[in-house]
Order: C-alpha cells, then sequence, then structure tokens
C-alpha cells in the first residue's frame, strides 16, 4: 500500500515538473505534436503507477525525455519555419469572401457541419458574412468579418473613452492585496478612507476591487454561512 | 533559453546515467555468475561446505549488491524469480544434492544471462524482434 502512495507522489512530482517544464504554451494552445507527447504522458506516468512490478526508472526516463524533446522540438520551430512547417503544418484560407474553399476543406477533411460549428461559437450564423476564415494549425478555424458586418467599435463611431483599466482586487477574503495596489492606484490612506465611509473593517468583505478610474466594488461575506 | 538549457542538462544527465547503468548492470551480473560458475566447480567436487560457502557468498552478493540496482533497471518479477533460485541453491547446497544444485544454478545463471543480453542497445532490443 504504502508502495503504491509513494510511487504515485514521484511521478506526480516528476509530471509537474515536467509540465510546468514545457511551459504554459502547453495548456493554453495544443498543437499536434504537444497534444501527442501529453497523452504519451499520461499514459507513461499511469503504468507504474498502478503496477508496482515496473520499475519506476521505466516511466520516469520517458517522461523527462518526452519532455525534453519537446523543448527541442518548440525552440526548433521558434528558429527554423521550414521545420515548423514540417511539425505544424500552415493555417490555411478555407473561406473566402463569404466562399467557402471546397477544395482546402476536402484536404482538411473537415465536414461543413464542423466548420459552421466552430463559427457558430465566435457568434457568426451567416457563412457569407465572414470575409476570411482560417483554419489554424491546431485544428481551430478564426475568421474575420465583412467590414459592413463587423461589430462597431469607438473608434469607428469617434468616441472618446476613458481607459479604465481592469477591476483590481484590493481585498480578497478580508486579506488586503498589497502588491496590486499601484495598479489600480490605491493606497493604505485610501484604503482606510474608503473603509471608514462604508463602516468595514477588511474581515468583513469578502471581495473589494478598485479600477483606476476610481470605481470601487466591496462584496460583504455573508454573516450567516 | 532557460528551459533549453535545463532541457539539454536532463537530456545529458539521463544519457549518463543510461550508460552507466547499462555498465553497472553488466558488471554486477557478469559477477554473479561467476560467483555461481566457482559454486557449479564446487558441486562438481562435491565438497559439501565449500558448496554452501560458496552459495552464501553468491546469495549474500546478489541480496546486497544487484538487487538494488537492478530492480530499478528490470521488472520486479524477474528479480523476484532469481531471488527464489538463489534460495532453492542454497537450500540443495545444504542439503547436498549437488545434481540438482547444478540444474538450479545453470538455469540461475542462463536467465541472468538473458537479463543482460535483453539490456544491450542492439536493434534487436530496441524493436523487440523476437
Amino acid at each position: 500500500m504504502l508502495i503504491y502512495l509513494l510511487r504515485a507522489i514521484i511521478i506526480y512530482v516528476v509530471v509537474i515538473i515536467s509540465v510546468r517544464l514545457m511551459g504554459k504554451r502547453q495548456i493554453g494552445q495544443l498543437q499536434p505534436s504537444e497534444l501527442v507527447i501529453t497523452i504519451l504522458i499520461s499514459e507513461i506516468a499511469a503504468i507504474p503507477m498502478q503496477n508496482p512490478e515496473v520499475p519506476l526508472v521505466g516511466s520516469l526516463i520517458p517522461v523527462l525525455v518526452l519532455v525534453c524533446f519537446e523543448i527541442f522540438t518548440s525552440a526548433l520551430n521558434i528558429k527554423s519555419k521550414k521545420f515548423r512547417n514540417i511539425m505544424q503544418g500552415n493555417s490555411l484560407i478555407i473561406i473566402r469572401d463569404g466562399v467557402l474553399d471546397q477544395k482546402q476543406i476536402k484536404r482538411l477533411r473537415f465536414s461543413v457541419e464542423d466548420i459552421l460549428e466552430e463559427l457558430r461559437k465566435k457568434d457568426v450564423f451567416d457563412i457569407s458574412d465572414v470575409l476570411y476564415a482560417f483554419a489554424e494549425t491546431n485544428g481551430s478555424i478564426s475568421c474575420i468579418l465583412k467590414s459592413s458586418k463587423q461589430t462597431a467599435t469607438a473608434e469607428m463611431l469617434n468616441i472618446q473613452i476613458p481607459d479604465t483599466g481592469i477591476p483590481i482586487t484590493v481585498i480578497d477574503d478580508g486579506v488586503i492585496q498589497y502588491k496590486q495596489f499601484c495598479d489600480c492606484g490605491m493606497d493604505i490612506n485610501k484604503l482606510s478612507s474608503i473603509l471608514k465611509k462604508n463602516k468595514l473593517t477588511k474581515e468583513e468583505i469578502l471581495l473589494m476591487t478598485a479600477d483606476k478610474a476610481g470605481k470601487i466594488n466591496i462584496i460583504k461575506k455573508d454573516k450567516n454561512i | 533559453m532557460k528551459r533549453l538549457f535545463a532541457a539539454a542538462v536532463i537530456i545529458i544527465v539521463i544519457l549518463a546515467l543510461s550508460i552507466a547503468g547499462y555498465y553497472l548492470n553488466n558488471d554486477l551480473i557478469d559477477t554473479t555468475n561467476e560467483l555461481l560458475s566457482q559454486s557449479v566447480s564446487l558441486s562438481n567436487r562435491e565438497d559439501k561446505q565449500g558448496l554452501i560457502d560458496a552459495a552464501e557468498k553468491a546469495c549474500e552478493y546478489w541480496e546486497s549488491k544487484a538487487v538494488p540496482v537492478l530492480s530499478s533497471l528490470i521488472m520486479h518479477s524477474e528479480i523476484d524469480k532469481i531471488s527464489y533460485h538463489f534460495k532453492t541453491l542454497l537450500l540443495l547446497a545444504k542439503d547436498g544434492n549437488f545434481e540438482e544444485y547444478r540444474v538450479v544454478c545453470f538455469e540461475c545463471i542462463a536467465t541472468l544471462e538473458h537479463i543482460k543480453d535483453v539490456q544491450n542497445p542492439v536493434l534487436k532490443n530496441v524493436l523487440h524482434i523476437i
């Protein structure tokens, strides 16, 4: 029993270090090679966890080797466009001016329904609204709408909107987040006066956010919970 | 760049450990087999006390030196199988059953040789061609 526990802990630590070593790219956007590596790591790591007969080294070494080679491949992808094309392929245009490129769709083995589904996810319900759509190397579809169908922006309407930044957490579950003060123009004196004005102590606050424009949002803790 | 460096270091360390592990594995198996071969010649001479001493020496070497290293490289069922052979050898030596001792001893040597062979980094083993 203890052997299973210890082996699971060791494998957990190694897999976490490996995934961290691969970087954030791994989580956000899986390229074909990264998808393969992720599946392989989970498979290899599971074997010695379930079967104490298998030496731990027999799993840890392949995991580390795969991660290292993934890092080398990523570095080569950045250095060489040719290598990148071999490993990841190219983005392809599948819709031009509202018309599906049937040749490319056939080549990519996409069904029309697949494309319509991806477009719907981007709030595009009519294919004729699309100026260009690309099949990206990670299999997702990105598109740009015809100018007449694009959402009007403040710039298009010549409206000046002040930049308020994003709401920054000032108090999280009764704890003041000093590190984030400078991002929202907050200081301890200002915070004290806001708390005094609202007749609150920091311990009574579940969440307090502030933005650069000085907009404050306070959510009090529910005393009944 | 830091990640690339870390990956390069890990690969170098793994490569070094793999090469060292390969030679260590061969060395441990060769020494064990040598000790077993010596005990076989004692069983041929039907020297019971000498055989008991030789079997104990081989068994001790296997348990204290070979098992800790080999268990990290090969399947534990293989290790258990050989350990069982060694225990049988000790009992046979104490019993003075020289003929049966030789049979088990050769089986043990053959198993160890097989383990050594399958650890060789040759194409046959890499592709697992039977």
